[in-house]
């Protein structure tokens, strides 16, 4: 620390702010799912006391509104505790697989708003790595954001991992990058800053239209890249 | 008289119950997930109100809400948010929303803006035919 917040402070923040309001505003419309469907329910109440009838199966079909959207706030919430427990350490013990899943998941808002659709390619072992959390969030943030901005008519960003000789790679695929669009986006700062901090490498692939982050299997901190 | 009601949200539980409360309360309402066919919905017929969330796929409440005033500029707007900030509802009022509402909604609340929103297209309503009267009785000579 520099006593200055830095660019990976500034933008890491950012992220952090986008991510968390866009869970809350889902939150939001879960909440109002259950109110409107709560007052439903009460409506309904009030017309089978006043009618003596009951209609069971539309109580019934209510509780399963209530279930899928409990389902729904629980999903949000488990990922948004995971990704805020992101930085609790420099460095842990990452399983990749886990980490894309929940990247994706609250990604996944954003890309309806885009009409992107995501689709998470992910092998059956685990993929494991020592690094940054967080800072690993944020730059598979800035590839997707890229990846959702360059998707092409499709609309389909396919996203998938690998480890192979030591290093671990995410492979994003399914972009039509327009010329230099790479360039002034992703590899604009903050992309750089972030990937130079988790010792990543950012290859761009215009013919397969794909991105692939290369990141050491266990995260080194040099002299200025310490937290 | 009933009031004529629009919802356009992408949430489709959220319009299907919300529909049945209005439409239990004496209200006429259609409904739509996709902003684009609300836009369509509009152009065949009239609502007393647009209830119109802020935030969905294809198009933003915005977007939408500026293509409606565009064509229409009495029909009465209701905009719905997650979090309603001053920002917001300054930005919603200028293109000429009625009102923004914070979700999830009260019933009684949103069904008195309604009314209002009723009441406020009747007036401007009776305004532009009155002025259409006084253009045909200033223009002909009797």
């Amino acid at each position: 620390m520099n006593g200055t917040i830095g660019i990976l402070g500034e933008t890491g923040l950012k992220f952090f702010g986008a991510m968390t309001a866009s869970a809350s505003h889902e939150l939001k419309n879960v909440l109002a799912i259950i109110n409107e469907n709560a007052g439903l329910m009460s409506d309904l109440t009030e017309m089978m006391i006043k009618s003596g009838a009951v209609d069971l199966d539309r109580i019934h079909s209510l509780a399963g509104r209530f279930g899928s959207q409990v389902s729904r706030a629980d999903r949000i919430i488990r990922n948004l505790n995971q990704f805020a427990h992101s930085m609790d350490h420099p460095a842990n013990e990452v399983d990749l697989c886990e980490q894309l899943q929940v990247a994706v998941d609250l990604t996944h808002r954003f890309a309806a708003m885009k009409g992107v659709g995501l689709e998470l390619d992910l092998p059956e072992t685990p993929v494991c790595l020592k690094t940054n959390s967080f800072f690993l969030h944020h730059l598979l943030w800035l590839c997707l954001e890229y990846a959702m901005d360059v998707s092409g008519p499709q609309k389909s960003v396919k996203i998938d991992c690998n480890k192979h000789s030591g290093k671990v790679n995410i492979k994003i695929s399914g972009l039509h990058h327009p010329p230099n669009r790479y360039e002034e986006g992703l590899l604009s700062e903050p992309g750089k800053a972030v990937a130079n901090f988790l010792g990543a490498a950012l290859i761009s692939d215009e013919e397969e239209g794909s991105v692939t982050i290369t990141l050491p299997e266990n995260i080194v901190f040099s002299e200025g890249r310490q937290l | 008289m009933s009031e004529k009601v629009l919802l356009i949200d992408d949430e489709k539980d959220f319009i299907e119950a919300l529909s049945e409360r209005m439409e239990s309360r004496g209200m006429k309402v259609s409904s739509t997930v996709s902003p684009k066919e609300g836009l369509e919905i509009v152009d065949k017929e009239t609502f007393d109100a647009i209830i119109l969330d802020l935030k969905m796929p294809e198009m933003n409440g915005l977007e939408v809400l500026k293509i409606i005033k565009e064509k229409n500029p009495d029909l009465q707007i209701i905009l719905l948010t997650g979090h309603a900030t001053v920002e917001k509802g300054i930005e919603a009022m200028k293109l000429g929303a009625m009102d923004l509402l914070e979700k999830p909604i009260d019933i009684a609340t949103l069904t008195d803006k309604i009314k209002k929103a009723q009441a406020r297209k009747m007036i401007l309503v009776e305004k532009k035919t009155e002025e259409k009267i006084r253009k045909i009785i200033t223009s002909k000579s009797w």
